[in-house]
């Protein structure tokens, strides 16, 4: 049997890694990064010491956010239509009165446990859109959430709006797109472009790293996952990827939040100061996916919604904060898989509905106001009886993407859906 | 004892691939296991039979958690008085699962346990069903989990754990709440083929349960919350008279539990988590149709998936999700639990933490619709770092990790005859752990993490070092092969 020599040029330095960044970054900068496979070169990932030279321009890039209200927000609680008589009949037990709400229009009011975004409504970073959502009603969670995340209806294939997203910005940075909180990677990022799911930041190293055994399993490793191309051996090769360029990271989530920003000690608020920590190593992402969960108004909606817009606004006011300078770059939009039905259940809570809210801030917003075209709640607008939609989600994201990626062509992003401007951005 | 005998020869290749699917890690015990059934088909008949005898340690397993059988009642007090939260709780019925996944013979049931528990998904640690997670477990899902599905269904579906999770008890006459109708038919049944009048017509069919939830979590049936009148269903129809619904309900159960549409959709998840991500047609069809003309018998079911000539041309094609992976690994690694009495530190708590730190424990999604069948959705580069990880952990031989476990003697998992060179012990290793033989990357992987040459020569298992023991053996385990099953 054959074995591949111990000692070599790359004994024990680690600096096989380096080699390989080299190469493939002089690929990039020939133009030529996608012959990197056919041409039979490695297609291993880039080391850690050159990443900012390499990056620089990349780390500094705008970035977007996605918090996924998982279980299907009832936008009607988040954004109260309080001019709408219908809205206070159908809910006798959970209606926000009017008295209650922040920031309110002719039409509009916000939940009041959006108070500590306030100061963001009030500098303008912060919008709305109602009456947002699919085409056509969807009110499966699990089938909603894939449609919404796949935004392709005419294709077959699995690939989520943000890999399609990360994948035109003609890099594969396996830091680009990234999903924190969970190591599923989420419909929205799973695709062809490299992504990474993260549940936490901690230990991002390969086994025994900083030891001459680590050394030699690391080359050991990247010689045995380099092999074939079987997806458990392009894991590996994200894995490694993942070690050299996961210790800026590691360190800045380990540091205390900046600007006196503080998080919940909820699952988002855990997700979102991770988030920060990511965008300020500066190691090139470019798209974060947070899941926040408990938003399936099943029962005692008022208190969820309490609950949850209290968590959902103080998590990302302490994001923005903690982002300090950094925040011109970022831009944060919620998505959820359909809203509530108009009227209650039998348990003071809202079973599965359609049409939404859907909430835009950060870099690039002009906020303080509310979009859409409201259909109103009178009977005939109502789609089996629910908040009927006027505004596809689509469009508030292609906006979003001209606005602060305009190198994307989004219409490979969101594939026809005869886009028309909402003008939430500037 | 597992792994105290070397096997005489590897099983065969296609043996091999159904016990790869259907086991928790091939261990010594598990190959005589199928040599003296006569090979792959007579050990998988006895395993749909679940006829073979447990150990005496198997059959001790329940005895370490002795407080998971309190009544709900008691769980939530306990719960409420800080004595023993619902987590705790959760970990516990947990690591009774991996414990019975590493010791017991009857390693098809522990995975179709684990598959169904998946489907008729309640979690652990959920507020209004937690007291009786436990109890569903032992009285819906294990004693149907190798029966029919039409039984189970019955069973799951007016058990209070799962009423309490998706709100069945807030569901009545004059306040119909769909949360458990559309599940019932979108994951439990028939899939995503209802209309939303097919949600109501199963909402109001399942009125009439209650759930003292927050209180003493007592369950009972109120026929004054059932809504009576007829109820149409995917085809099925009930005029739904009777003032107590509950044999009306049971019809529509069994109605559903047959419909074609379930047929397919439960064959589609078999074949997802024991062919490949993306199925074949014909084996998912082939599963169905058995599905259905056994009566939903689980068995027949079964056994028309590993006959199919697709289910071998499968073999590799999965990933360890992250919890088989931490119990294949202690299986494979020869670490028998000898006890886990609550103990927080214990090698089975140990085993729970590490599928945490994983990112995979079961029991433990946030959503009704289960973890994903699909193995790709457990290659997420952090998933396989951690694994690298923690197979270094698991093929250590002593500390704290390694309390309330018998770990198996070095002698005893390494070769008989000797010397041997190190690239014949990564063959041996490779063959003993992952079934298949050493690449040569394996073979370089182990001499660069060792820092010897692979021609280095051993002349007896004193002669390799705790330290080279475990790097020979964690390394294995993390090639490429070791991620794949």
């Amino acid at each position: 049997m054959t074995t591949p020599p111990i000692s070599g040029p790359s004994a024990d330095c680690g600096c096989t890694d380096y080699r390989e960044l080299s190469r493939r970054s002089l690929l990039k900068g020939a133009g030529m990064a996608g012959l990197a496979g056919a041409a039979g070169v490695t297609t291993s990932m880039v080391g850690d010491v050159l990443t900012a030279a390499v990056y620089g321009a990349e780390a500094a890039g705008n970035v977007l956010v996605v918090v996924s209200q998982r279980g299907g927000v009832d936008g009607l609680s988040m954004v109260v239509p309080h001019a709408e008589q219908a809205y206070y009949s159908a809910r006798p037990t959970t209606a926000i009165a009017k008295s209650r709400l922040l920031h309110k229009d002719a039409t509009f009011g916000l939940h009041p446990s959006f108070r500590a975004l306030s100061p963001m409504w009030q500098k303008d970073a912060f919008a709305v859109v109602h009456a947002v959502g699919m085409p056509i009603p969807n009110r499966s969670h699990f089938s909603a959430m894939e449609e919404i995340e796949d935004a392709d209806p005419d294709s077959v294939e699995r690939v989520g709006w943000l890999n399609r997203m990360i994948g035109a910005l003609q890099s594969d940075d396996i830091f680009q797109g990234v999903a924190l909180g969970t190591n599923v990677v989420p419909t929205s990022l799973v695709g062809p472009a490299e992504s990474v799911a993260l549940a936490s930041p901690g230990y991002l190293a390969t086994p025994y790293a900083g030891s001459k055994t680590g050394n030699g399993l690391r080359r050991g490793l990247r010689e045995m996952y380099s092999a074939n191309n079987r997806p458990a051996s392009r894991a590996g090769l994200n894995a490694l990827d993942l070690a050299q360029r996961g210790l800026r990271y590691s360190e800045q989530a380990a540091e205390a939040p900046r600007g006196g920003a503080v998080y919940p000690g909820s699952g988002l608020g855990t997700s979102l100061r991770n988030a920060a920590a990511l965008i300020r190593a500066g190691v090139g992402v470019r798209a974060i996916a947070v899941d926040s969960g408990g938003w399936d108004h099943h029962l005692n909606l008022s208190a969820a919604m309490s609950n949850g817009v209290g968590d959902l606004a103080q998590s990302l006011a302490a994001f923005f904060t903690d982002l300090g300078p950094a925040a011109q770059r970022v831009t944060v939009v919620t998505l959820s898989e359909f809203g509530r039905r108009l009227a209650e259940n039998g348990a003071s809570g809202v079973d599965h509905g359609y049409g939404n809210a859907v909430l835009v801030m950060g870099a690039g917003v002009r906020g303080g106001r509310y979009y859409g075209r409201w259909p109103t709640l009178s009977s005939g607008k109502q789609v089996e009886g629910d908040l009927a939609v006027t505004t596809d989600y689509r469009h508030v994201l292609t906006e979003i993407l001209q606005a602060r990626f305009p190198s994307v062509d989004t219409s490979v992003v969101f594939p026809n859906q005869g886009y028309r401007r909402v003008g939430i951005m500037r | 004892m597992l792994g105290s005998v070397p096997s005489a020869s590897p099983l065969n290749a296609s043996t091999r691939h159904l016990v790869d699917r259907f086991a928790y890690g091939v261990t010594d015990d598990l190959v005589a296991d199928v040599r003296s059934h006569g090979g792959a088909e007579g050990w998988f008949r006895s395993q749909l039979n679940r006829s073979a005898q447990e150990s005496l340690t198997a059959a001790l397993i329940p005895t370490w958690f002795p407080l998971l059988n309190l009544l709900p009642q008691v769980q939530y007090a306990s719960h409420i008085a800080g004595v023993r939260t619902a987590d705790s709780v959760g970990n516990e019925l947990i690591a009774q699962n991996f414990a019975r996944r590493i010791l017991s013979r009857h390693q098809v049931y522990e995975t179709m346990v684990d598959f169904w528990s998946n489907l008729l998904y309640v979690p652990i640690n959920e507020d209004r069903s937690f007291p009786w997670r436990t109890d569903y477990e032992l009285t819906a899902i294990r004693p149907h989990a190798l029966g029919t599905y039409r039984a189970m269904l019955k069973k799951a579906i007016v058990h209070p754990a799962m009423a309490g999770y998706l709100t069945n008890d807030l569901n009545y006459k004059d306040g119909i709440n769909e949360n458990l109708g559309r599940e019932l038919l979108e994951l439990h049944t028939v899939g995503r083929r209802y209309s939303e009048k097919d949600v109501l017509n199963a909402s109001r069919m399942l009125t009439g349960f209650t759930v003292n939830v927050f209180v003493d979590y007592r369950a009972a049936y109120d026929a004054n919350r059932h809504y009576t009148g007829r109820i149409n269903v995917l085809g099925f129809s009930h005029p739904n008279r009777a003032k107590d619904g509950r044999a009306a309900l049971d019809d529509m159960l069994g109605y559903l539990a047959g419909h074609p549409f379930t047929a397919r959709r439960i064959a589609e998840r078999l074949c997802t988590r024991f062919v490949s991500d993306d199925p074949p047609e014909t084996i998912v069809k082939a599963v169905a149709n058995a599905y259905r003309r056994s009566g939903t018998d689980i068995g027949a079911t079964l056994t028309a998936l590993v006959r199919h000539p697709q289910f071998q041309k499968s073999r590799h094609l999965k990933a360890w999700t992250p919890s088989d992976d931490v119990v294949r690994t202690a299986r494979v690694m020869g670490l028998e639990p000898t006890n886990g009495l609550a103990m927080a530190d214990s090698f089975v708590q140990h085993l729970v933490a590490t599928a945490r730190d994983m990112g995979h424990v079961p029991y433990r999604w946030p959503r009704p619709d289960g973890w994903p069948e699909t193995s790709r959705d457990y290659l997420s580069a952090s998933r396989v770092l951690r694994s690298w990880q923690h197979h270094y952990n698991l093929a250590g031989t002593s500390g704290d990790l390694f309390r309330g476990v018998t770990v198996a003697d070095k002698a005893s998992q390494l070769p008989g005859t000797w010397p041997r060179t190190l690239a014949q012990l990564t063959q041996h290793q490779s063959q003993r752990l992952l079934g298949r033989p050493a690449t040569r990357e394996l073979v370089y992987a182990v001499a660069a993490a060792l820092g010897k040459p692979s021609t280095r020569s051993y002349r007896g298992p004193g002669a390799l070092s705790d330290t080279e023991y475990q790097l020979l053996r964690g390394t294995v385990l993390n090639s490429p092969a070791g991620l794949e099953r």
